[in-house]
C-alpha cells in the first residue's frame, strides 16, 4: 500500500515537472561526447579482465581499437557478474587518460621535485636504499604496498624485502580494510578466507547484511541478492547497521544498532539459539570446540603497544553462562535494538528451512574488537551448523580488488610469508627452499604492521619508504601525525603511482607507474577467485609495472640472481615460482595457462576442478571423507566458537565532543578517489565530499542541506558541507563523511585506535563536535 | 509491458508539441531551476542527445534530469516512469534491473576534477544493408537491451532509429548483432 502511494507521489511529481518543462524549461544536459576513433565498431578487439576497483571482481570485456582501450562491456562469461557492472566497471578505462598521468620519474633536488629519466631514478632508489641499510640497518627501509597490487607485484615486493634483503618491513594498505577478517577466520578455522563462494547467493534465503552498505560498496554483488529476491519472494534481506542507507531501503528489514554493539547483538543471538533450543547439537559436537582469549585488550592507541592473546580451552557448559550477560533484554539497553528484534534475528538463523548468509565488511573489520566480531558471527552459523554448505555461509566480503590474492594469499604483511608465517621454521625453509636464499636471511620475527610502521617513520627508526598503488597521505587515520612524520628530516620516501596525490606531494621520488591492462597481471576477489589479464595497451610515456620496478631495483642492488626473468614472460615465470608456494591441496591455484583461459579459477584447484564449498567433503578433495565436515585448519580439526565479550570503542562521545564520526566511501568514487574522480561521469556525481546529518540534528543545530559544519575531534576539525537525507542518514548523534576527496581530509579527525589482535584501525568510530558556520 | 498506445501518443502528443525532449521524471522543483530556450517540437530523442548521455556506445547514460537525491529514489522509483514511458521518459530495455543507481548517476556538476583525453569509436552508421533493401544488423551488443521497442520504439524513441514497423515483434528474426567485421575463412587443415 504504501507502495502504491509512492508510485502515485512519484508520477504526480514527474507530471508536475513535465508541465514546468512545457514552460521552455526543459533541461538540456550535455554529458561528455567523446573525440571519434575512425574504426568501424565491429573492429574492436574485446579482451577479458577483471574490473580495476572492488573486491566483488566482476569480469570485463574491454574493447581496444587503435592502441587504446574505448569501450567496457560486462563479460558475460564470468561467473560473478554474469554481464553486469556498476558505474565504476563501465568507466573504470577513462581512469587511463586523465591528462595529469604520471609519465616521468620526478626526484627532489634542492626541495623541488625534477623530471628525471626513470633509469636514473631507479639508480637514486636502489643507492639511497643500500645507503640507508647501511647507516641505519635493514630495519629501517620499508615497502607499503596495497589490495591492489597484483599478485606478481606483491609476491615481488615479498620476495625483496624478506628474501633479498632479509627484513619483515613489509606493510600494505589491506592491513587497514581485511586485517581482522584474517585473524577472523585463523582464530576460528585456522585458515584464511571464505569457506564459501558467491554461488551461496543462488542458494540462500536469508541474506543478514552486518555493517556494510552492500547496496553502494558491492554494488554488482547486491543486485545479484535483489535479483534473487525478485524471482522467489520467500527471500528476506536484512539490514543490520548505524546508518540508514539504500541497502537499508532495499532490504525487508533495516535494523540500526548502536556503534560497536554489534558484539553484544552476536552474542544475544546466540543465547536466544541455545535458549529456543535450536542449536544442531550433531555439527557441534562433532565440529566444534570452544575458546577464550584475554579480555579488556587496549586499543594500541600508545607507541609500541604489544598485545599477545593466550587462548585457552572452554566448553559449552562455561559459553552458556558467558551468553547470560547477553538476553535480549540486557541487550536491548547496550545495542539499541529491541529484543524482538534480537529474537527475529535468532530465529532466522535457527529456522532449519532457511538457509542463511551473513555479509560483511568495513564495518565488522576496521572496529577495535573487530577480529572477536568476526568471531561472534561465526559462533552464530557454527551453533546452527549452517556453514560451508551451498547458502549456508558466513560471508566476509573484501573491499580491494586483490586484498585477497595479493595481500592475504602472497602474505605481503610484516608477520607473513608466501605461505605461512615468519615465525614458523617450516614456512621460513619452505621459502628460503623456493627462493634460493639462506634460511637465516629470513627474519623470525614481525616488525611493524601498517599503523606501528609510520609510527616508527615518524620516530626515525624507519628512514625510507617506498609507497605503491597506495594513498596513505590521504588514507592514514590520525593523518596529521603521520603527515608530519613522514615529511620530517631524513626521510626518504618513493612513490609509484599514476597521477599526482598527496601522498606523491611529500615523495623525494616520484614514480610513473603502469596501471591495470598496461601491463600483464592477477587479481584475487573476495571468493577466492584468481583472475588473469593480459597486457592490453602500452602505458604512457616511460611508466613502468611496479612488479618490474622493484626487479629493478632490486637488481640494482645486487639480487639479479633472485630475480632473473625476461621481461616478456616475466609474469609466467613469477607465477610457476609463487605458485610452488602453494602446492597443495588446500590452497592449488590453477596454472597460468587455465588463467589465460578462463574468467577466474577459485582456489583450491586441485585436479581440474575448482573448490567451491571449503571443509565439506562433498566438495572439498582436502576434507576428510567421512559424514559432515572437516576443519582442517586446526589441529584438532574443529572450528572454533570463542567467548568475546563486548567492550566499549576507544573513544565514544561526551559532552565536549558529542557525536560519534563515521567514515566510508561511496558507490561512485574508489578509495581516495585519484582515479574515479579523473573519470568525468563519477566526479559529475559526486564532486565533492560532504557531512551527512540526521535530520533532527540538523534542525537543532539549525543546519539546511548545503550550510558549512565544522566537525572537530581531538585531533583536528574540518569544515564541510552539510547532506541531510540524501545518499544516507546517520542515526542521531551521529555523521558521516566519506573520505575520497583530498581537498577535505577527515582522517585528520579520525583516531590511529586499532584492534590489538589484527592491528587494523576503526575508521568508523571516533568522538567530534559539530557546528555550523 | 508498454503502456497502451493511444494513451502513449496522447501524452506524448502534447509533451512533445511543446518542446519536450526527455525524460521528466524528477521533480518539479528542481526542473524550475534550469533555464534553456524551448527547441523546435521534436518527436522523441534525436541520435546527438542519445550519444551526449553516454561515454562511448553501449555506456550507461547517465541520468540527464535532476532527481530527488535521497537515499530512497532508486529502487523501482526510476522505473515508475521508465518502465513504461510515462511522461515520454525513455523506456529501459532492462527493468529487470532493480538497482538503478548502481550503474545510472546523476550529474550534479558540469565542471571535472581534471581533463580527460578520452577517445571512443565513432559511432555506427546508420541504415547500413548488405544488400539493397536488406535488413540492417546491429551495430550494438543486445546484452542489456533486450527489449528492442524501448529505444527503437515508442514517444520517447530514438527519432533517427525508430522501426518503421513495430508491429513485427520478433526483431532478430531479421536483424542480427555483428560480431565482428572479417569475413569468414575457412581455417582448412594444415
Ligand atoms: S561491483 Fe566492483 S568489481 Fe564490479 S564493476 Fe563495480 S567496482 Fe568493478
Amino acid at each position: 500500500m504504501k507502495k502504491m502511494n509512492r508510485r502515485e507521489f512519484l508520477k504526480k511529481m514527474a507530471a508536475a515537472s513535465a508541465v514546468t518543462a512545457a514552460a521552455g524549461l526543459s533541461p538540456e544536459i550535455s554529458f561528455a561526447g567523446w573525440s571519434p576513433l575512425k574504426v568501424l565498431p565491429g573492429q574492436v578487439k574485446w579482451k577479458k579482465t577483471p574490473c580495476r576497483f572492488c573486491g566483488v571482481g566482476c569480469g570485463l570485456l574491454v574493447g581496444i581499437a587503435k592502441g587504446r582501450a574505448v569501450a567496457v562491456k560486462g563479460d558475460p562469461a564470468s561467473p560473478v557478474n554474469r554481464g553486469l557492472c556498476c558505474v565504476k566497471g563501465y568507466h573504470s578505462i577513462q581512469a587511463l587518460y586523465g591528462k595529469d598521468r604520471l609519465t616521468y620519474a620526478w626526484v627532489r633536488k634542492n626541495g623541488k621535485l625534477v623530471k628525471t629519466p626513470i633509469q636514473e631514478a631507479l639508480n637514486i632508489i636502489a643507492r639511497k636504499m643500500q645507503e640507508t641499510i647501511q647507516s641505519h640497518g635493514k630495519d629501517s627501509v620499508a615497502m607499503y604496498g596495497s589490495g591492489q597490487w597484483t599478485i606478481p607485484d606483491g609476491y615481488v615486493a615479498s620476495k625483496f624485502m624478506k628474501g633479498a634483503i632479509g627484513t619483515n618491513n613489509i606493510e600494505a594498505n589491506a592491513r587497514l580494510c581485511m586485517a581482522s577478517a584474517v585473524t577472523g577466520f585463523m582464530t576460528s578455522f585456522g585458515a584464511d578466507e571464505p569457506m564459501g563462494c558467491y554461488e551461496d547467493i543462488d542458494h540462500a534465503d536469508v541474506f543478514i547484511i552486518w555493517g556494510n552498505n552492500m547496496a553502494e560498496m558491492h554494488p554488482v554483488l547486491f543486485s545479484r541478492l535483489l535479483e534473487k529476491r525478485a524471482k522467489n519472494p520467500n527471500v528476506k534481506i536484512i539490514d543490520l547497521s548505524t546508518r540508514t542507507t539504500r541497502t537499508s531501503i532495499a532490504s525487508d528489514k533495516s535494523i540500526l544498532f548502536k556503534p560497536q554493539t554489534d558484539l553484544a547483538i552476536a552474542n544475544a543471538i546466540c543465547h536466544e539459539i541455545v535458549k529456543n533450543g535450536r542449536v544442531n547439537s550433531t555439527f557441534l559436537q562433532k565440529h566444534c570446540s570452544f575458546k577464550k582469549g584475554k579480555t579488556q585488550i587496549g586499543y594500541g592507541l600508545e607507541d609500541k603497544f604489544k598485545f599477545q592473546d593466550s587462548p585457552e580451552d572452554s566448553s559449552f557448559e562455561e559459553y552458556k553462562s558467558f551468553l547470560e550477560d547477553y538476553a535480549p533484554e540486557k541487550a536491548e539497553k547496550l545495542t539499541g535494538v529491541s529484543a524482538e528484534e534480537i529474537r527475529f534475528l535468532a530465529s532466522l538463523y535457527g529456522d532449519p528451512a532457511r538457509k542463511v548468509m551473513s555479509l560483511w565488511c568495513m564495518g565488522m573489520n576496521q572496529h577495535t574488537r573487530g577480529t572477536w566480531v568476526n568471531n561472534l558471527v561465526y559462533n552464530i552459523h557454527l551453533l546452527v551448523g549452517k556453514i560451508s554448505t551451498p547458502g549456508n555461509s558466513p560471508f566476509s566480503l573484501t573491499g580491494q580488488p586483490s586484498a585477497c590474492g595479493t595481500v592475504r594469499e602472497v602474505g605481503t604483511l610484516t608477520n607473513r610469508l608466501p605461505h605461512g608465517v615468519v615465525t614458523d621454521e617450516g614456512a621460513r625453509k619452505l621459502a628460503a627452499e623456493i627462493w634460493k636464499v639462506p634460511v637465516e636471511r629470513i627474519p623470525a620475527k614481525p616488525t611493524f604492521h601498517t599503523v606501528e610502521m609510520f609510527r616508527a617513520l615518524d620516530r626515525g627508526e624507519i628512514r625510507f619508504m617506498w609507497i605503491q598503488v597506495s594513498n596513505p597521505m590521504v588514507s592514514m587515520p590520525n593523518l596529521r601525525r603521520y603527515r608530519d612524520g613522514a615529511k620530517k628530516e631524513g626521510r626518504f620516501i618513493v612513490v609509484s603511482d599514476v597521477y599526482p596525490t598527496p601522498t606523491t606531494d611529500i615523495a623525494d621520488v616520484i614514480l610513473p607507474s603502469a596501471m591495470w591492462i598496461e601491463r600483464e597481471g592477477m587479481f584475487g576477489n573476495s571468493e577466492r577467485r584468481t583472475q588473469h589479464f593480459e597486457k592490453m595497451i602500452d602505458p604512457p610515456g616511460q611508466a613502468m609495472s611496479d612488479t618490474w620496478q622493484i626487479i629493478e631495483v632490486a637488481r640494482r642492488m645486487g639480487f639479479k640472481e633472485l630475480f632473473p626473468w625476461d621481461e616478456k614472460t616475466h609474469i609466467e615465470q613469477i607465477w610457476n615460482e609463487y605458485t610452488r608456494f602453494h602446492a597443495n591441496s588446500k590452497h592449488a591455484l590453477a596454472s597460468y595457462d587455465e588463467l589465460k583461459k578462463s574468467t577466474g579459477v577459485i582456489w583450491p584447484y586441485v585436479n581440474g576442478k575448482e573448490t567451491k564449498w571449503r571443509y565439506n567433503p562433498k566438495f572439498d578433495p582436502a576434507a576428510k571423507q567421512g559424514d559432515g565436515f572437516d576443519f582442517y585448519g586446526t589441529t584438532n580439526h574443529r572450528a572454533c566458537i570463542w567467548l568475546r565479550p563486548f567492550e566499549p570503542a576507544a573513544e565514544s562521545p561526551n559532552e565536549a565532543f558529542p557525536f560519534w564520526l563515521n567514515t566510508g566511501r561511496v558507490l561512485e568514487h574508489w578509495h581516495t578517489g585519484s582515479l574515479t574522480r579523473r573519470i568525468p561521469i563519477l566526479h559529475r556525481a559526486v564532486p565533492k565530499s560532504y557531512v551527512e546529518l540526521h535530520p533532527q540534528d540538523a534542525k537543532r543545530l539549525g543546519i539546511k542541506n548545503g550550510n558549512r559544519v565544522k566537525l572537530t575531534s581531538r585531533r583536528g576539525s574540518l569544515a564541510l558541507s552539510a547532506s541531510v537525507n540524501k545518499k544516507g542518514r546517520p542515526a542521531e548523534g551521529q555523521v558521516f563523511v566519506p573520505f575520497f576527496d583530498e581537498d577535505y581530509l577527515i582522517n585528520e579527525l579520525t583516531l590511529d585506535a586499532y584492534c590489538p589482535i589484527s592491528a587494523q584501525p576503526d575508521y568508523k568510530k571516533c568522538a567530534v563536535r559539530v557546528e555550523s558556520v | 509491458m508498454l503502456l497502451s498506445l493511444s494513451k502513449f501518443s496522447l501524452v506524448f502528443a502534447v509533451t512533445a508539441a511543446l518542446g519536450l525532449d526527455q525524460a521528466a521524471c524528477g521533480l518539479a522543483r528542481a526542473l524550475a531551476t534550469q533555464k534553456k530556450p524551448a527547441t523546435a517540437p521534436v518527436t522523441g530523442r534525436d541520435l546527438k542527445s542519445y550519444y551526449s548521455r553516454r561515454a562511448f556506445l553501449g555506456a550507461p547514460p547517465v541520468i540527464a534530469h535532476e532527481i530527488d537525491p535521497d537515499m530512497q529514489s532508486d529502487l523501482g522509483d526510476c522505473l515508475v516512469c521508465h518502465e513504461s514511458g510515462e511522461g515520454d521518459a525513455p523506456v529501459t530495455p532492462h527493468p529487470q534491473f532493480l538497482s538503478c543507481r548502481q550503474c545510472h548517476v546523476p550529474m550534479n556538476q558540469e565542471k571535472l576534477f581534471k581533463d580527460i583525453d578520452w577517445k571512443s569509436v565513432s559511432p555506427p552508421k546508420l541504415h547500413k544493408r548488405m544488400l539493397p533493401g536488406s535488413p540492417p544488423p546491429m551495430p550494438h551488443q543486445l546484452r542489456g537491451r533486450e527489449s528492442c521497442l524501448a529505444c527503437h520504439d515508442g514517444p520517447a524513441a530514438v527519432r533517427e532509429i525508430r522501426t518503421p514497423h513495430p508491429e513485427r515483434t520478433s526483431c532478430p528474426q531479421c536483424h542480427v548483432e555483428v560480431e565482428t567485421e572479417k569475413a569468414w575463412e575457412r581455417s582448412g587443415e594444415s
